[in-house]
């Protein structure tokens, strides 16, 4: 996994045990197998390690607090001693953002699971350790929702959701994570607990944001301990359509159209690979013909729905589209989370390699990008018998995002090489993104794997930016650290 | 230490799983820590094979920090793993290397020396039954296997079961030193133990003649229906069947009872049984003026009270009844009603008017049709 950078940290496994024990009692752990569990998240890296039996970094100690006054404590405590802290919620992510590199001490924030409801206001306010799943679930039994349906809901949490700038299934119309949230609550690394107000979308003119300087830090700012999400009333209806094309660019141009006339809850448009790789199998083309296919869900009371959905077919027929009913995109929805699941989940095939290229850009830029990305990566490494297969999704009125997976399936046996053929794979897509001007992720987050490249997309003034606040809110570099490029 | 091809398969299946179950596991929903989901004692059981991770007796209490309630397998998707099943083989393989956490030591110790969970020491049966020695004696080619933790804790639903039966011209025989079942030790991973009472019971049953075996305890309904299987014993030429499956092909009436009940699905008649979901609502619907209320998470899906953790973790057993409790809704209902007398105790004990089934079939009973 290789430890990068110059940080080194010593300190006094025993005694800060002691000071941790005195502060949470046995809400501290530091027994072998209870460390091998925090040894980072679902990501490639992290279980490639496990299943080739590499050895991995762990953590010297795990903590499981239960307000932010104690994270206060053992921030405080860590500031002392110069142990690395890494903030955990549901270790769903992806790129490494929750491995422990140095040790030091890894948070689990799961027991701060409180969940307030206020209906008049129509906001919630949930602890950092509240899983997806069971916020969504709370809301829903009252007729309310939050509209974030990411596919990690099932382990992910509400903290490791903001710190990593999550993104649902239906962000076209709800929004990503850092549209939703009105306030935090935030443990600062030297141990002061910030409150922002809470404020309405669209509202306030009182300088810089401080809940977006928190949204995306990946734990290398603070802790992310509490916050307050804009809520909705739960959809009376939804109402689901499909089209194929015969060509990839007349679903684009169609999905780039309606987007200026409808909000679709959900806009995936598959390339051919991915409709004919599909594990789930959604739709099978007819004999012959090749193309796209996109899943459009429209959300919401009344009549307005079906309307929206007549536009948008339109649409789609007025450009090359053919409607194929609404089976196929009800299939998706109601089947979205069965390819998560062993045995059709790509970490069901390691050591195959695989990953995931989810980049953004604005409507002229991203399916070029796609295009230039998908045959270097075929004409680079077709040698390991590399595949692809994508879909764009999480469309906003700006723009959109590709998310192309990748598979290795003639991956070198030697550990070493197999990693930094993975990390060629992904900076030949990150490089050729950044030059074309879109964004090197969209909602998976950087975390350790694409850290390298946070310079090459926010410049140098940006990045030294960014370094600038981190040393202003984190003195002595504890929080999560080798993370985010910090 | 070596688990069996298919055992390991699951295995490697959950450790690289996604955590796609830790929403529904029980006792990860109110522990709330990595260790505690399927996921997380799949991979400290895969490093523990590796030797990446030492064996202890914490490192064994992962494998026990379990409600056995199958939640995990439903919510698996593809069905490609059964986290129960490899618990279990995993726990075998513990038992057997000597490494196990003492509590589970002492749930063993009551259930070979006073066949129940608790270490009661009474059989009650025969304090709430008059005229159990006929009964016992009596001859029948049907039995009626009441378990351990009823005879000991829960008398009065062997009473008022016999009662239905009588009323019903159903005729039973009881056995007077009544084996235990074993079902629980081979959850917990004594095999060897729970095949020896398995056979002893399984002998008892064959020298009485029996053809037909009417259960009470879910659990030991589960022993017989589907671990006897799995333990090789010869079950050909029995029937085994729940006294709910039984009693709810009964024509029967019942006397007019004003309340809203919930029913809450023991994990045992359920999901890690054969699904005996229909027979208990069926029985309850006949009772005029009684109102059954269902929860979202009900049947395959219902939540566990956490009474087989109950003897090992006293303190989490009770966060899982709460939890029950809750999703139950508990409070707006006038009882809870449920089939198990470990379901009743864990409710009971966090002060949940809970009754079982029989009691309330028994005491509105009027007629048969």
């Amino acid at each position: 996994m290789g430890r990068r950078g110059r940080a080194h940290y010593v300190f006094d496994k025993d005694l800060v045990y002691e000071r941790l024990r005195d502060l949470l009692g046995d809400r501290v752990n530091r027994e072998e197998h209870i460390r091998h569990s925090y040894v980072g998240d679902t990501g490639w890296l992290t279980l490639y390690h496990a299943f080739k039996r590499i050895k991995a970094p762990l953590p010297d100690i795990v903590v499981f607090p239960k307000n932010a006054e104690e994270i206060s404590g053992i921030l405080k405590v860590a500031n002392e001693f110069r142990v690395p802290v890494i903030p955990y919620g549901g270790g769903s992510g992806v790129w490494g953002g929750t491995i422990p590199l140095y040790g030091g001490i890894v948070v689990d924030m799961k027991l701060m699971n409180n969940i307030e409801i206020n209906e008049e206001a129509m906001t919630v306010t949930a602890e950092a350790g509240v899983l997806s799943y069971e916020l969504e679930l709370k809301l829903n039994e009252r007729g309310l929702t939050m509209g974030h349906y990411p596919a990690s809901m099932f382990s992910a949490t509400v903290g490791g959701m903001l710190a990593a700038r999550s993104s649902g299934v239906a962000s076209t119309k709800y929004g990503k994570i850092e549209d939703m949230v009105l306030g935090l609550e935030v443990v600062l690394p030297t141990g002061e607990i910030l409150r922002t107000p809470v404020k309405p979308r669209y509202t306030g003119a009182v300088g810089p944001d401080l809940v977006q300087l928190f949204v995306g830090s990946e734990g290398t700012l603070g802790i992310i301990t509490r916050a307050t999400f804009q809520l909705h009333l739960l959809p009376e209806k939804r109402i689901f359509s499909a089209f194929s094309f015969r060509s990839l660019e007349d679903g684009y141009r169609s999905v780039v159209k309606m987007l200026s006339r409808v909000t679709p809850a959900v806009v995936r448009l598959y390339d051919e690979e991915e409709v004919m790789r599909s594990k789930f199998k959604t739709y099978t083309p007819p004999e012959g013909v090749r193309g796209a296919l996109l899943l459009l869900i429209f959300d919401g009371f009344g009549e307005m729905p079906e309307l929206e959905e007549k536009i948008a077919r339109e649409i789609c027929l007025e450009n090359g589209g053919s409607y194929i009913g609404d089976e196929p995109a009800r299939k998706w929805w109601n089947e979205r989370f069965r390819h998560y699941y062993p045995p059709l989940s790509p970490s069901s095939n390691l050591p195959m390699i695989y990953g995931t290229i989810d980049v953004a850009a604005t409507f002229d830029k991203l399916l070029k990008i796609y295009r230039a990305v998908k045959e270097a990566l075929y004409s680079r490494y077709g040698d390991y018998q590399l595949q692809t297969a994508a879909h764009f999704s999480h469309w906003s009125k700006s723009g959109g995002m590709v998310y192309l997976r990748f598979y290795v399936l003639d991956p070198p046996a030697d550990p070493e090489k197999a990693i930094k053929l993975r990390e060629d794979i992904i900076e030949t897509a990150i490089k050729i993104t950044a030059q074309m001007g879109g964004i090197i992720n969209d909602h998976h987050g950087v975390g350790l794997d694409l850290g390298r490249y946070m310079e090459l997309q926010h410049g140098p003034i940006g990045m030294d930016t960014l370094r600038r606040i981190k040393k202003v809110l984190d003195p002595n570099g504890i929080m999560n650290p080798g993370k985010l490029g910090l | 230490m070596k688990l069996p091809d298919k055992i390991m398969n699951m295995v490697r299946s959950c450790t690289f799983c996604y955590l796609m179950c830790r929403h529904y596991c029980t006792i990860s929903i109110v522990q709330r820590v990595n260790q505690s989901t399927p996921t997380g004692k799949a991979m400290i059981l895969y490093k523990l094979l590796n030797g990446e991770i030492q064996l202890n007796k914490d490192v064994a209490g992962v494998f026990y920090n379990c409600t056995n309630c199958g939640r995990c397998y439903i919510a698996c998707e593809t069905k490609i793993s059964n986290p129960p099943e490899w618990i279990e083989e995993a726990r075998y393989m513990l038992t057997s290397s000597g490494v196990i956490p003492e509590k589970v030591k002492a749930l063993r110790e009551n259930v070979l020396r006073h066949g129940n969970i608790h270490g009661l020491s009474e059989d009650r049966l025969f304090d709430k039954i008059s005229d159990m020695e006929e009964v016992c004696e009596g001859r029948s080619d049907t039995l009626y296997y009441v378990g351990g933790d009823i005879r000991s804790g829960h008398a009065e639903i062997a009473e008022k079961t016999i009662e239905l039966f009588r009323k019903l011209s159903i005729k039973v025989k009881v056995l007077r030193d009544e084996p235990p079942d074993g079902g629980i030790l081979y959850i917990l991973g004594f095999r060897d133990e729970a095949r020896r009472l398995a056979t002893k019971l399984m002998e008892e049953i064959r020298r009485n003649g029996i053809n037909r075996v009417i259960v009470s305890d879910p659990l030991a309904y589960t022993s017989l229906k589907i671990y006897y299987p799995k333990m090789g014993i010869d079950l050909s030429g029995l029937e085994i069947i729940h006294v709910l499956e039984l009693l709810s092909e009964k024509p029967m009436k019942f006397d007019r009872l004003a309340a809203m009940v919930v029913y809450h699905d023991p994990c045992f008649l359920g999901r890690r049984s054969t699904g005996v979901y229909e027979p208990p609502r069926m029985l309850l619907k006949k009772i005029p003026g009684l109102e059954l209320k269902e929860t979202t998470f009900n049947r395959n899906h219902a939540f566990c009270c956490g009474g087989l953790l109950q003897p090992i973790d006293e303190y989490w057993a009770k966060k899982v009844a709460e939890m029950l409790a809750e999703r139950l809704g508990s409070r707006d209902v006038d009882f809870v009603v449920t089939a198990c007398p470990r379901c009743l105790d864990s409710l009971r004990n966090i002060g949940v008017k809970a009754v079982d089934i029989i009691e309330i079939l028994s005491e509105q009973y009027l007629s048969g049709v």
